[in-house]
């Protein structure tokens, strides 16, 4: 079957402009920023390399979080680290460009005890917000067929905000924390455990889920009532990036920190960042609630129960209880049962992203889509023991 | 859904984006990126210098002149080559070509010649590639502090350009020592040397 043309779900588009203009700014930002890890490597090759280690350890496991936050629809691989690399190349070094243009506009206006003051509060929400919301962006016109609502835009947007937490940090641990490992060490704790959840991930996330409201296909509202839900996302996430840079609700310890003023930096980060952190836990779990709504009314009334029986849907509208399908056939039928039932789940639902998009249900795609569904269905029956395949629950 | 297991979508509508629409979202994109990252040059261009107040680092207070724009305060905490650390205040302020970074060093308590010489190994040598320091001669303040001033010549590492830079150092009644560290790049110290002499022996060190 020939790939449609219309479909983008690759990173590589060498025929979209976005796609040129993706790989012109990462690559001339890229210069620079390479030359700054340079400058970190030589400055503290130990403490640079440390500092490498620790953003690694912590920025694995909150990708695959963030990855496996979207429930349906797993993201392209290529496109979140296309996202992430945004976030990590591009968008930190505009910003270091744009933050100091802008503080020197707050520093005319108010003057260099104000600027002092309230630079990095009400330049770099704005100024950051915008470029790693660009990134998202920049996904949305490479592959607009993957931005589907705002769980996915949620998915990238963080991605974008996790690359530049990323760099952020190791700037901080080098550059602001002294660079030897004693230095790397106590960044770390200050930006990372006491305060790392609170960090660029939430705000982008939110600008995120603003640009997939926007880019969705599955919201039959106006563009203006779409802006009018999205607007106040981006707001929150600006608002709680000022509060965060802001000297408002400032309860850190003057440093430098001795003993007890260690266990006061948590306290003190989650004073700022955890009303944030809360939002975008409930716009999340809503999120995840809305697609949950989607897949049910996609699949409702599928004619085809060899496609996806009656009983499927409960089944995949639960991570957990696909898990526990593919568990419990594993262990009647083996391995390969297993696989074919999870072929048979993503299938399922790809069968509801096209009931979703097609007028008819004689749609030659919808027939395609549910004769694959069946014949996986078939080969699932067909191995020994993994009968009854009527449900996949 | 993704990668080499997605089915190639059938689902599509007839007709693809028509491909002058494909140029219209990437102009806004450039007009982003463009206006967020030199709109604020612009528009500090535009607008009239202020006339500057004075600037307080740690224990000391500055008299910035006309022009000169505060661009960063920090609290670093340097690392002292033989093992611990001391915690220090900075403000940086600049001018276009030049720049001039105050260092409140706390609690040093060590003179101006010992205090010079612990920025220089501390500080400078971490942030210049080669430092050569040309001369050193003894100055007094305006508020009658005696201090040390000295130049010197570095490589900026991530520009690879030569950087020259002159720094006054006195120290305080409260033992803190103040480097005043003013600095432009190759052949530019000069147009600002005026200035930084001024602010230097203004500045007041408690």
């Amino acid at each position: 079957m020939a790939p449609s043309p219309f479909h983008q779900a690759r990173f590589l588009q060498p025929t979209l402009p976005a796609f040129w203009l993706y790989v012109t700014v990462v690559g001339a930002t890229g210069v620079l920023a390479v030359g700054e890890q340079n400058l970190f490597r030589e400055l503290s090759p130990s403490g640079w390399a440390l500092s490498w280690l620790l953003v690694a350890l912590y920025a694995a496991p909150v990708a695959i979080v963030v990855y496996l936050l979207d429930l349906y629809e797993r993201e392209p691989i290529a496109l979140v680290a296309a996202a992430f690399v945004w976030g990590a190349v591009a968008a930190t070094t505009l910003s270091a460009v744009g933050d100091a243009g802008w503080s020197l506009v707050v520093a005319r206006i108010g003057g260099p005890a104000f600027a002092s003051r309230w630079s990095a509060a009400l330049t770099a929400p704005v100024v950051e917000e915008a470029l790693k919301g660009l990134g998202v962006v920049m996904i949305v016109l490479i592959a607009r067929d993957e931005v589907d609502d705002r769980m996915d835009g949620f998915v990238y947007g963080a991605m974008c905000g996790l690359g530049f937490a990323v760099v952020e940090d190791v700037f901080y641990f080098v550059a602001v924390f002294g660079g030897d490992p004693g230095g790397v060490l106590r960044g770390f704790f200050v930006r990372v455990i006491a305060s790392g959840l609170y960090s660029h991930v939430l705000y982008s996330g939110l600008v995120g889920i603003a640009v997939g409201i926007v880019a969705t296909r599955r919201d039959d509202r106006s563009l203006g009532a779409r802006l009018g839900v999205a607007v106040p996302l981006v707001a929150a996430a600006v608002a709680g990036h000022f509060l965060w840079n802001s000297p408002l609700l400032d309860l850190f310890p003057a440093q430098p920190w001795h003993g007890s003023d260690w266990l006061l930096l948590p306290i003190a980060a989650a004073v700022k960042g955890l009303p944030l952190l809360l939002f975008v836990v409930l716009a999340v779990r809503l999120a995840q609630e809305r697609e949950r709504r989607w897949l049910r009314d996609a699949l409702a009334g599928e004619p085809d129960a060899e496609a996806i029986a009656p009983g499927d849907v409960a089944v995949l509208e639960s991570l957990s209880a696909r898990r526990s399908a593919r568990r419990a056939i594993g262990m009647r039928a083996g391995p390969r049962a297993s696989r074919l039932l999870a072929r048979l789940q993503r299938e399922q639902v790809n069968l509801a992203m096209i009931r979703s998009r097609v007028a008819t249900q004689d749609d030659p795609a919808l027939v395609r889509q549910r004769a694959l569904c069946r014949s996986i269905r078939d080969a699932l029956a067909a191995i020994p023991g993994a009968a009854p395949p009527t449900t996949v629950g | 859904m993704s990668g080499s297991e997605t089915p190639a979508r059938p689902d599509a509508p007839p007709g693809a984006s028509l491909p002058g629409r494909r140029w219209l979202p990437v102009w806004i994109v450039i007009a982003v990126i463009a206006v967020t990252t030199l709109g604020g040059f612009v528009t500090a261009a535009a607008l009239p210098e202020p006339d500057a107040a004075s600037l307080s680092v740690g224990s000391v207070t500055v008299h910035p002149l006309r022009g000169w724009t505060v661009t960063r305060r920090a609290e670093p905490i340097l690392r002292v080559p033989a093992g611990g650390s001391v915690p220090a205040s900075l403000a940086q302020l600049t001018r276009g070509n030049g720049g001039l970074t105050i260092v409140v060093i706390r609690g040093l308590g060590v003179g101006p010649e010992d205090a010079s010489r612990f920025y220089a190994d501390v500080v400078l040598s971490n942030q210049l590639e080669r430092p050569v320091f040309i001369g050193r001669s003894d100055v007094v303040l305006r508020s009658g502090l005696p201090a040390v001033r000295s130049r010197y010549i570095g490589i900026e590492p991530r520009s690879g350009l030569l950087l020259e830079g002159s720094i006054t150092v006195a120290v305080g009644a409260s033992g803190d020592a103040a480097v005043l560290d003013g600095w432009a790049f190759e052949r530019q110290l000069r147009s600002i040397e005026d200035d930084l002499a001024t602010m230097a022996d203004t500045a007041e060190i408690r």
